[in-house]
């Protein structure tokens, strides 16, 4: 066997090449990170950087809709505003009773009486109340009451001519606008004058108005929109 | 050996710095993928919000226009209810209507409104009810007339939520109250209306821009015609019934005190006026079938005149109460009074002149129509002077506009046949070919041509304001003013 044994001064050798067995893991671990920090350049300042720019667009762009968006929640709350008011107006105008049509309506029924032979009635209480109840509560809305007190004369069958009066009462174009009425009742009185007839049957009527149904539906006065 | 140990160092700090890299990078990489994803969330969640955002600022306009035409609205319907100066002057109008119907207040309580008046507040609603409460003496009838002046009369919204009516006592008063008109009847009544408040506490109304613009832009479309009656006060006439008798009167009072000669003297004059409206509707009927024009004018004043003194009688009647009979005084509404009144209506609006005048100007523009179909155009115009002096006599009626309008309809086709034929435009000749009347050709001389004959064809002009429309066998057929006017031209094909 060869030994071969190099006399020349170390700084006449030849260089030796790196052990591939070192270099390339070395290259390879370089490349690597070389690809690594590319790969992060690239993902920061390219596809996070686009990312970033978008969104920041987006939020500008949101921005600028705060405003008229404001203005729209606005005229939201002015539309069902006045919604409400015109609604109330209506209700408000339908809620009136025509009192001089009723009431002449009344006086009209009373005076014909054929000269007395159907009744003779003479009232001495007319009286009109709101409407009673809790509204709210109950699903029927109910009109204003009506009370009625008098005296119905007639010497020979009293209690016959006031319900001929009641009975008329209740085919009169008066009582269109009622619902119930209660059943004839009452006494028979004297007349303590000298005028005749000189017998009367007392009258004492209660009757009940129908509510007026505004065109649209609705309780009370809701003249004031309540927030979204 | 040292070559080994000098690689393996080498390797070792390579694979070092290696994994320190790779790691470094990869933690980096790893915090900006996740900032990536939450960005990509928010970008997702603002591309929603945009989108939503758009939708609903798109629908803007609308809601704009939807609000200008609310404001208007309520700014309509608002009308109905009084404002601040009216509910202030409010006692002032109570005091006439007290004044004009004859009831007594006794006593106003207007406290509500005299506070709504101190608040320094503004309200925090829209509408706000004040309440008046009244009490009054009078008569049921004075009570009605008080209730329809303010239910028909005032033209601002007043309800009557409650009332009451205690009848004259006739026990209190003792035999010393005579009459029906002395028994007023105590009443107790709750007026009610309500105020608006257009900017409540708080809220003011939104500013649209260009509002002005946009307002004349909705009224050329016709959104602003708001349909008042939908809200409009529901007003009933009643007709006065001062014969019917108060049902808060005793009735057997009002019969008891009327007397045989009392009755017999209604009687008879019940009688007097009723033959006398009988006289006057048989004069009436005369009068109708009157042809002459003068003598017709002086039956219709005579008539008038009679009619006038017993529509006076037969007020003076009503003023007085004369009828206390209850039958007696129906028949006297239903016989007498409706029929009189109805009658001074109808014959109260015009004088007598005026609706003779109305019968001759029908007749003349019938006349005017007959002469139109025979052509006469003199006399179409001579009929239309003839109305223009009718109708200085007096204002015309509404109903006579037609009338009027046709008269003046066929004055212009008169005037331009009269305009036409003062052209007097004669025909030389003319050609006409069946198959295509276009090419047909007429040949046409005047003073107004010029001196010589010239030819013309459908379509062309012959002079100012006349072309010729066609030209057949038999006649030309002209266009004069907007006029369709034909001669014939008795000229050979």
């Amino acid at each position: 066997m060869q030994i071969r044994i190099n006399l020349l001064p170390p700084e006449y050798r030849k260089k030796e090449m790196t052990p591939l067995v070192t270099l390339l893991p070395a290259l390879v671990a370089f490349t690597l990170v070389l690809g690594g920090g590319a790969f992060w350049a690239w993902n920061h300042f390219g596809a996070l950087a686009r990312v970033r720019s978008e969104n920041e667009q987006l939020q500008q762009g949101w921005a600028t809709r705060k405003a008229p968006l404001e203005y729209l929640g606005n005229l939201r709350s002015e539309e069902s505003d006045y919604a409400a008011r015109s609604k109330t107006i209506a209700e408000i105008a339908t809620s009136r009773v025509p009192w001089t049509l009723k009431l002449n309506q009344f006086c009209d029924l009373v005076a014909d009486d054929d000269g007395g032979d159907r009744y003779l009635v003479w009232l001495s209480d007319f009286q009109v109340k709101k409407p009673q109840g809790n509204a709210r509560r109950t699903k029927t809305k109910v009109g204003e009451s009506i009370a009625i007190e008098g005296l119905c004369f007639s010497d020979e069958h009293p209690l016959n001519r006031f319900n001929q009066f009641h009975e008329a009462l209740q085919q009169h174009a008066f009582f269109a606008d009622c619902t119930d009425i209660n059943n004839p009742a009452g006494q028979a009185v004297l007349m303590e004058d000298e005028l005749l007839p000189s017998r009367a049957w007392t009258i004492k009527l209660d009757m009940q108005m129908k509510a007026r149904e505004p065109k649209r539906k609705g309780s009370g006065l809701q003249a004031d929109a309540k927030s979204k | 050996m040292t070559l080994k140990n000098g690689n393996t160092r080498f390797a070792l700090i390579c694979a070092g710095t290696a994994v320190l890299g790779l790691g470094g990078f990869g933690h980096f990489t790893w915090t900006d993928m996740d900032r990536m994803e939450d960005l990509d969330q928010s970008t997702k969640m603002l591309e929603g919000k945009i989108r939503t955002a758009d939708r609903e600022i798109r629908t803007i306009p609308g809601l704009e226009d939807k609000v200008l035409i609310l404001r208007e609205q309520v700014k309509e319907y608002v009308t109905i209810l009084p404002d601040d100066a009216e509910i202030h002057a409010f006692v002032n109008q109570l005091t006439r209507f007290e004044t004009e119907s004859g009831v007594v207040v006794t006593k106003l309580d207007d406290t509500q409104a005299r506070q709504r008046r101190s608040a320094r507040r503004p309200s925090s609603s829209a509408f706000e009810s004040i309440t008046y409460k009244l009490t009054l003496r009078g008569t049921t009838q004075q009570l009605l007339t008080f209730m329809d002046l303010l239910e028909n009369d005032y033209d601002r919204f007043v309800r009557i939520p409650t009332f009451k009516v205690q009848a004259f006592d006739d026990r209190r008063s003792g035999p010393q109250v005579a009459d029906e008109v002395s028994r007023q009847h105590s009443i107790d009544l709750e007026l009610e209306t309500y105020v608006y408040n257009p900017k409540k506490r708080g809220r003011g109304h939104v500013t649209i821009p260009n509002e002005l613009r946009k307002l004349e832009r909705l009224r050329d479309d016709g959104k602003l015609e708001v349909f008042a009656s939908d809200v409009a006060l529901v007003r009933h006439e009643i007709e006065a019934s001062p014969n019917r008798r108060d049902p808060f009167v005793d009735p057997r009072a009002l019969t008891s005190q009327i007397d045989e000669e009392e009755r017999r003297a209604q009687r008879d004059e019940l009688d007097d006026l009723k033959s006398r409206f009988q006289v006057l509707r048989k004069a009436l009927a005369l009068e109708e079938k009157e042809t002459n024009l003068v003598k017709r004018m002086q039956v219709a004043d005579k008539n008038n005149e009679f009619l006038s003194t017993l529509a006076a009688d037969v007020n003076g009647r009503v003023d007085e109460q004369f009828f206390t009979v209850l039958e007696l005084a129906k028949e006297f509404e239903t016989v007498v009074l409706g029929p009189v009144g109805q009658l001074q209506a109808e014959r109260g609006g015009i004088d007598a002149a005026a609706v003779l005048s109305v019968r001759d100007i029908e007749q003349r523009v019938a006349d005017m129509e007959k002469a139109a179909r025979s052509r006469e155009w003199g006399q179409v115009i001579t009929l239309h002077d003839e109305i223009k002096q009718l109708r200085a006599r007096f204002t015309a009626p509404a109903s006579l506009r037609p009338v009027s309008a046709r008269a003046e309809e066929l004055f212009l086709l008169a005037s331009a046949h009269r305009a036409f034929d003062a052209l007097e435009l004669v025909f030389g000749g003319s050609v006409h070919y069946r198959d295509d009347p276009g090419k047909a050709v007429v040949i046409i001389s005047g003073p107004s041509l010029g001196p010589n004959s010239l030819s013309f064809g459908p379509g062309e002009v012959v002079c100012d304001g006349l072309s010729i429309t066609r030209i057949t066998s038999t006649e030309v057929v002209f266009d004069y003013s907007g006029y369709e006017i034909s001669r014939r031209h008795g000229t050979d094909r």
